[in-house]
This record gives C-alpha cells, structure tokens and sequence, in this order.
C-alpha cells in the first residue's frame, strides 16, 4: 500500500515539475483563463469567484507563505519578451535557441502550473462541501451494514476490503495527477471522484475485520 | 535601455519592489498577479529602479501610493487572468506616476554642495549611484512639464515593447495618449 502511495506521488510531482519544460507561460494562462470561464458558466459568477478566491488563498499558503515563490523567482527569469529582445544580437545554434525558449519559460511555468493545480483543489473541496451529506449517509450506511453482518454471522471480505483501499488510493491519487494535467477536464470529473470515493469507502468500512 | 533581471540593478530593483510591497502590505495580493502576468514582475522592479523609493509627495511614498493602486486596480476579480489585469495595471501606473512626475522637481545632491536636477533621462536609482547619493529634494515646478514626453520616457523605462502592445497604449500624432483613465487630479506636492 505504501509502495502504491509512493508511485502516485513520483507521478504528481513528475507532472506538475516537468509539463513548464512542454507547454509554454502563455499556454497555462489560456487553459486557465478557460477553466475559470468553464467554472463560471457551470456553476454561475458567485460560485466561480469563491473557487478563485480559495485556490489564490491556497497558492499562497502552499507557496507564498512557506517561501517557496521567493526562492524560486529570487535569481529567476519571469520574462521571455524581454529576453528575446536582448538575446536575438547573438548569434546562437539553432538547439541552443530551442533549449533558451524551454528554459526562460520554465520558472513562470511551474508557478502556473501550482496555481492551476491550487484552483482544481479548490474546485474538487467545492463538491466535497456539496456532497458532504452524501459522503456521511454512506459512512454511516457502511456501519450498518457491517453490523448487521456480524450479527448475521455474515462474512466480511478481506479481499474487498483491501480492494477498496487500494482502489480508493488509485482513485484520489489519479484525480490529483488529472488536477496537475496540461488539458481541459470536464466539470463532471470533479463530482465524480468524491461519489467514486464515497462509494468505495462504504465498501471498504461494511468489510472491516471483525478483529480489528 | 531597459534593465535586466540578471544585472545587479535588476537584483536591487526586485529587493526593493519586494519590501515597498511587504511593507504596504500588497505582496500577497501581488504573487497571484506576477503568476498570471510573469512580466508585471518585472514591471513593477524597473518602476522602483526608475522611481526609487526616496520621493515622497504629499506625506506620501509616490512609488509605494503608485504600486499598491495599480495592484489593487489590476486585482478586480472580474478581470482575472485577462489581458485587462494587465492593461488596468500599466494604466493605473502612469496614471498614478505621470501627474506628479509632471508637476515636481527632484534635486540629487552631488558630493560637494553642488544640486543636479533629475531630468528623467536615466534611473533615479542610477543617478543617486552617480552622485554618491547624499541629499534627494522634492519641490513643486512653477509651470508643469509635458506630461506626454514624461509618460514616454517612463513607459521606455519600465515595459517592454510586448507589454505596451498587451496594454494597448496608444500615442496619436497630436500629443493625445490613446487608452489613459481620464485627466489628472493633481494637488500640491511636498
């Protein structure tokens, strides 16, 4: 299960660290720009603005308030134009050029790309705070049910049960990677991940062991 | 010529961009701007090496009072991640900055006891380098300057040529600058 945990992890981190060397600052703006006018359409201008508000608060917390943008933007190169201007009198191989367009948009890249993925968490927390009762009614559901299979002297499956977990840990971590992704996700992935995950843990709880 | 990031004026011009806005309380708000626009960043430290952070008007520091009105005009929600957060941001700059820059005379002390007037020419952070940085005095002008001559010089200094095109500024033949805000409410300086 850890080892399980641990690959997800080297995904995330692979995709959030290494999609600024493919895709360019301007394209993060664009994609984000239409995912806030996605989200503005769906859900109407209040809901929209209040996702914005916490994904700006989650970036800050994640990476303003730990010291995380200062470092990186301390001795960085935000501008690309600008260094275009300055570094087209030089007479460069054409490779070089290509590696020089990749490495100046790379900071300013990366920090969108945390942003993108602050304001995808705080879309998927606005359906958690929708779905809530939902989520609780299949807790408390998965209780039941395990009781009443012991009372019943009804078997708990623990191949099930370590089905579920790992399932549940697919689950949440793939939808973390999607967040991290260069591409448009549809507004139904953001729903789906907590009704998926709400659905295997009421598995996961009705099949506890009867020692544990 | 614009100054570089990599250059130690460009190192300074970001230390300084970074407390004027810690101390103002505008760095928060500013983070998420300088990730959607990498170039206001940039933008906002060529400002604080043009300006410096010694001229005061009104009580006032006139380069903290301009930054933190075009971060707050450049914040509107209802402009997130558009070309408007920008355009709103270097508008409000100059708007912010010209008026008074039109009206004031900056006298640099040189070593010695001799004045330089600050003709907007180069850097006042450049000039305060040159002349050893001894005394900087604020005083209204009797008649102002041209403010058109003084937005240009000052767009030269802090925006490249991408960003006075994303901001669409516009300057017609008769001396109108196309794209301001509206006229300059300016009142006396200290």
């Amino acid at each position: 299960m850890r080892i399980h945990g641990i690959v997800w992890l080297i995904l995330l981190f692979a995709s959030l660290l290494l999609s600024p060397l493919i895709v360019s600052p301007e394209h993060y703006r664009g994609l984000i720009a239409a995912e806030m006018m996605q989200t503005g359409t769906g859900y109407g201008a209040r809901e929209s603005l209040e996702i914005n508000r916490r994904g700006d608060a989650l970036y800050r917390l994640l990476m303003v308030k730990t010291g995380f943008e200062s470092a990186l933007t301390a001795s960085a190169v935000p501008s690309a134009p600008a260094n275009d201007l300055i570094m087209n009198t030089v007479e460069r191989a054409g490779h070089v050029r290509q590696l020089e367009s990749v490495v100046l948009g790379y900071t300013p890249g990366l920090l969108q790309s945390f942003y993108l993925f602050c304001l995808r968490l705080s879309h998927s927390w606005c359906w958690f705070a929708w779905l809530s009762p939902f989520l609780a009614a299949l807790i408390l559901d998965g209780l039941m049910t395990r009781r009443a299979k012991l009372r019943s002297f009804e078997y708990t499956h623990p191949t099930v049960y370590n089905l579920s977990w790992h399932l549940i840990i697919a689950v949440f971590a793939a939808s973390l990677v999607a967040y991290s992704l260069v591409a448009s996700l549809p507004l139904l992935l953001f729903p789906a991940v907590w009704v998926f995950s709400g659905t295997l843990l009421r598995m996961l709880i009705s099949n506890i062991q009867h020692s544990a | 010529m614009l100054i570089s990031e990599y250059s130690a004026e460009g190192r300074t011009g970001l230390a300084v961009m970074r407390r004027v806005l810690r101390h103002h309380r505008r760095y928060q708000q500013s983070t998420i701007l300088f990730v959607s626009w990498p170039n206001m960043r940039l933008m906002a430290m060529r400002a604080c090496w043009y300006l410096s952070p010694y001229l005061f008007v009104e009580g006032e520091n006139l380069l903290a009072r301009a930054l933190s009105r075009a971060f707050e005009e450049a914040n509107d929600p209802s402009r997130c991640w558009t070309d408007e957060e920008h355009r709103s941001f270097v508008l409000t700059l100059q708007d912010e900055l010209v008026p008074w820059l039109s009206r004031i005379i900056v006298y640099v002390r040189k070593r010695g006891d001799d004045w330089v007037v600050w003709d907007y020419e180069k850097p006042l952070m450049n000039l305060l380098q040159e002349l050893g940085r001894e005394a900087v005095e604020v005083k209204l002008a009797d008649a102002p300057k041209n403010a058109e001559g003084i937005r240009l010089k000052l767009l030269s200094h802090i925006c490249t040529a991408s960003d006075v095109e994303i901001a669409r500024i516009g300057f017609s033949s008769d001396g109108a600058t196309l794209g301001t805000q509206g006229q300059y409410p300016v009142e006396g300086a200290r």
